[in-house]
């Protein structure tokens, strides 16, 4: 065990611990918590193991998760080709895991990669994250949103890394149409779940593009991992509570919420400042740590990976202003977050928080590259992988 | 504990304040927080003072992670931004009572300050970076005080279009980074100043690194300074509260001029982003001050006027003249904070008075004065012309390698002459008080600039020649100097011959089609260059594409 992988497992404990509060405070019956530790445990067991033992779970999350979303409603956010899109996705990864665990060599290291690619999203094999988080209920979603790329992560930085330059350049590329692809999507969803689906691919293919880069940064990848997934569960936590309260509504049916509910207005408001990656939390200084990092990649790289943060400000503050501003509605109910969804929130917030000052505490202060000793450390992890 | 960190360090106590007896003494936390604001003065004051005597001062935090430096010029910016930053929150005590979201105002309010503070006292670009950003969120915040439509789509397009600004000043972090090897400015100055970096953007189109980084950061300060064509979301932020207009026109529109003084020596590295913020800023000054005089509404007007007033600073900048551009950022923040101040008052006194000029106001007989027309055209065009030659013949000064005496000479000139004509406009009127009023104008201004400004440019860049490199770096070639001039002296003098003709009875003839132009170009300035609509179009065409994109090549992906 590393300590990257124990900040993983970290990660989904925060994520759990969160989605169990949330539930608490939204009433869920015992399947969900039941679906929610299993989801959890699954993930974390994959995260613990090693290759090709990891391979394992890898392909029963993905059976598991195939198996809940043919049963799972909510099919407005993906179409009938998409769903077989996702069907195939999903098969090609259990493929993937059995080639990487089988294989040798290159041969295994593209398994790995194909399985990897479809946990954490990579442009054109993002469909069973997407489709997921989108259709399945709120608590096995979120757990999903973290659960997926943090089994995909360690196998991704693993392996691609040792692959031909080729590879590295074709991964590069579905990266940044990932990233494109998913602003797209996201700006043009009217549900939510939509929404956090491709806003989330967008963000994680910034993730693989970084990987493709060649960049000894281990650390740095976890930092943007857990602020990236973090951001989106913390999304989906706070619409799980609008879900709860107004059933399946989409975006702009409710709206004047920071007069109505404030004590939501003001949580939301800090998750999509932090997805919009402001300061000071996470998801800011992980992506500020990763463009240092690749400054030389090229002009026409940056550009296409600052568009993408540039459309995700656009769609994550429109969610918020359809949300928080303009007249509210006078004849629904409203009722704000109760303690529970709302200690859910904060232990989300607070871990963004802990996660974008991190560095301030660290050897490295704001605006100095990482030294010589951390990217040696950074390699010594990739080494082990 | 130093001073310094007190001006830091206050702001967070204020909000302590605000947020501790939110609940249940909403009245008196806000009147509670205005002890520490007004300590972060009193200490900004100090902390001036003692940078002044000696030397930058450097604050650490979190074991060295952090680190402010303030110099002279952060303490100038520091004293400014707690002086408006106090004076309008105490101006909201009142203004703002009763309002839904009392509390939450001030403690937005306190938050801008305090990321205002931070952004001037940062010690490297990404530290500056963090602060910039928290001002388009806070802003954001503050503009949405009013539940109404256009405030909240205002609002929502102010963060977008500041957004643009941001990605742009990233993409410049990143630049430097790449080039340079580091974003800390003392060593990114004199690795840019050492190691002359070549970029090559297409085939045989190449720019200096230090042009490359200049540009992209001053796109960032384009936004934030509302230069054309990125000035759309001022306006359109209009719709917000008093108090913010004053803290917005006074402080947070300043960033721009502060980005290019605080990288001074990395601007001074790239006289093509010079000139290239010499164009930005007379094209903005030009169409800012042209759109404000067809305004019908008061915001608006003074809206316009502080964009013009931004392309001017900027335009300062671009000659070169930056310790001149804090010099009118300061005096601008401070004045235009006081007309959004008190331009409150007007509106409820036209309200409360709709016959407005009441009916006992007498229209002044305006009649034709040798001595003010002739005293106002002496002191704008002869004098001017002799003061020059004076310089040059008697006081020996070598006009044509005192690049900064010309620049400052120059803009001395346009603002008293600018000052005269409204006050010929005002008061044509055969008085002595009058000439004497624009010969005090003249000696004022002049005064001002080649003594007041010269000893602030001393204060701000004491190093020997400092000052002077960035004239240089700025210097623009001799025959655009020349038709600069020449377009203001036949300017000035059109202006005279009108007052002249006009107070004579005397038609002015002109061709026909300026009529019709006329018409048009009022139209097309109150409508404020369409540029509004424009933007709106694209916004909805950026979606509409989004939409056409997803549904027609899309649709078959998850």
């Amino acid at each position: 065990m590393t300590p990257v992988d124990l900040a993983i497992l970290a990660l989904l404990a925060i994520t759990a611990l969160s989605v169990l509060l949330s539930g608490a405070g939204t009433s869920s019956g015992i399947r969900t918590i039941v679906a929610i530790l299993a989801l959890w445990g699954l993930s974390s067991a994959g995260v613990m193991m090693a290759i090709p033992w990891k391979g394992l779970s890898m392909g029963a999350m993905l059976v598991v998760a195939g198996v809940a979303t043919s049963r799972a409603g909510g099919g407005e956010a993906v179409g009938t080709r998409g769903i077989a899109w996702t069907a195939a996705t999903g098969i090609v990864g259990v493929i993937g895991c059995a080639v990487g665990a089988i294989g040798r060599g290159v041969v295994a290291d593209v398994g790995w990669l194909v399985a990897s690619a479809v946990l954490l999203p990579l442009f054109p094999l993002h469909g069973v994250y997407t489709s997921l988080t989108a259709r399945l209920p709120a608590g096995a979603a979120v757990m999903l949103l973290v659960g997926l790329p943090a089994l995909g992560f360690d196998a991704a930085f693993a392996v691609v890394p040792r692959l031909p330059p080729p590879v590295q350049s074709l991964v590069t590329a579905c990266a940044l149409l990932g990233a494109a692809y998913g602003s797209i999507k996201a700006l043009v969803q009217a549900r939510v779940t939509g929404l956090i689906s491709y806003g989330g691919l967008a963000l994680l293919s910034i993730l693989w593009w970084y990987a493709a880069g060649g960049q000894p940064g281990a650390q740095t990848a976890f930092l943007y991992l857990a602020a990236a997934t973090l951001v989106t569960a913390g999304v989906r936590l706070a619409w799980w509570s609008m879900e709860t309260r107004y059933g399946g509504i989409i975006l702009g049916q409710v709206g004047g919420l920071s007069r109505t509910m404030p004590r939501f207005a003001f949580l939301l408001a800090l998750l999509v400042m932090a997805a919009t990656g402001l300061p000071p939390f996470g998801l800011f200084s992980a992506y500020m740590q990763m463009l240092l990092a690749m400054a030389s990649a090229g002009p026409a790289m940056a550009a296409a990976v600052l568009s993408a943060w540039l459309l995700g400000s656009w769609y994550w503050l429109s969610l918020l202003q359809r949300m928080l501003f303009g007249e509210p509605r006078w004849d629904v109910p409203y009722e704000d977050v109760r303690g529970a969804e709302m200690a859910a929130l904060v232990v989300v917030i607070v871990s963004l928080l802990v996660i974008g000052l991190a560095p301030l505490f660290g050897p490295n202060g704001p605006g100095s590259s990482p030294s010589v000793a951390s990217h040696q450390a950074d390699r010594d992890v990739e080494g082990r992988l | 504990m130093d001073a310094a960190a007190f001006v830091l360090l206050l702001p967070v106590a204020a909000l302590a304040v605000l947020c501790a007896l939110s609940v249940r003494r909403p009245a008196l936390a806000v009147r509670l927080g205005f002890v520490p604001i007004a300590g972060t003065l009193i200490a900004a004051l100090l902390t001036l003072g003692a940078v002044a005597h000696g030397g930058p001062i450097r604050l650490t935090f979190s074991g060295g992670s952090v680190v402010f430096y303030i110099d002279r010029l952060s303490a100038v910016m520091m004293a400014m931004i707690s002086a408006v930053g106090a004076v309008v929150y105490r101006f909201s005590i009142r203004y703002m009572f009763q309002e839904p979201g009392y509390v939450r105002f001030h403690v937005l309010l306190v938050l801008t300050t305090t990321a205002l503070l931070g952004m001037v006292s940062s010690s490297n670009l990404v530290m500056l970076f963090v602060f910039w950003q928290l001002l388009s969120w806070f802003l954001y915040f503050l503009a949405h005080h009013h539940d109404h439509e256009p405030t909240l789509d205002g609002a929502f397009k102010t963060f977008t279009f500041l957004r643009i600004g941001d990605v742009a000043f990233l993409a410049g972090i990143v630049a430097a980074k790449a080039l340079y090897g580091t974003v800390e400015f003392q060593p990114l100055f004199e690795r840019v100043a050492q190691n002359p970096v070549t970029v090559s953007l297409l085939p045989g189109l190449d720019i200096s690194g230090a042009t490359a980084v200049t540009l992209l950061l001053f796109v960032g300060g384009m936004t934030k300074s509302a230069q054309f064509p990125l000035h759309v979301w001022l306006p359109r932020s209009l719709y917000a509260p008093t108090p913010v207009h004053a803290l917005l026109h006074a402080g947070i529109i300043n960033a721009g001029g502060f980005l290019i003084n605080r990288l001074a020596p990395l601007y001074g590295q790239s006289p093509a982003t010079l000139h290239v913020a010499l164009a930005v800023g007379a094209l903005t000054a030009v169409l800012a001050a042209s759109t404000m005089l067809a305004q019908n509404d008061i915001k608006r007007t003074l809206g316009f006027s502080t964009i013009g007033q931004m392309g001017y600073m900027i335009l300062e900048c671009g000659l070169g003249a930056f310790a001149l551009a804090i010099f009118h950022l300061i005096a601008h923040g401070l004045f235009k904070a006081t007309v959004f101040l008190y331009c409150g008052n007007v509106v409820h006194k036209a309200r409360r008075e709709p016959i407005f000029p009441h009916a006992g106001h007498v229209v002044e007989y305006r009649e034709f004065s040798f001595i003010t027309w002739s005293t106002g055209f002496l002191a704008t065009l002869i004098l001017p012309l002799a003061i020059v030659l004076a310089a040059h013949g008697v006081l020996k000064i070598p006009l044509h390698t005192s690049q900064g005496l010309i620049i400052f000479l120059f803009f001395s000139w346009v603002t008293s002459s600018q000052a005269i004509l409204s006050l010929y406009r005002l008061r044509a009127v055969a008085s002595w008080k009058v000439a004497l009023t624009m010969f005090t104008t003249l000696v004022f201004v002049v005064f001002t600039y080649l003594f007041a400004a010269e000893a602030f440019t001393e204060f701000l860049y004491p190093a020997p020649g400092e000052a002077a490199f960035y004239f240089r770096a700025a210097a623009i070639p001799g025959w655009l100097f020349d038709t600069l001039v020449g377009v203001f002296a036949a300017s000035i003098l059109a202006s005279w011959y009108v007052f002249y003709a006009e107070a004579h009875g005397r038609s002015i003839w002109l061709p026909t089609w300026t009529g019709a132009l006329q018409v048009r170009l009022y139209m097309l300035f109150m409508n404020r260059l369409y540029v509004d609509a424009v933007v709106r179009r694209l916004g909805a065409a950026c979606v509409r594409v989004a939409e056409g994109v997803d549904r027609r090549y899309l649709s078959w992906l998850p």
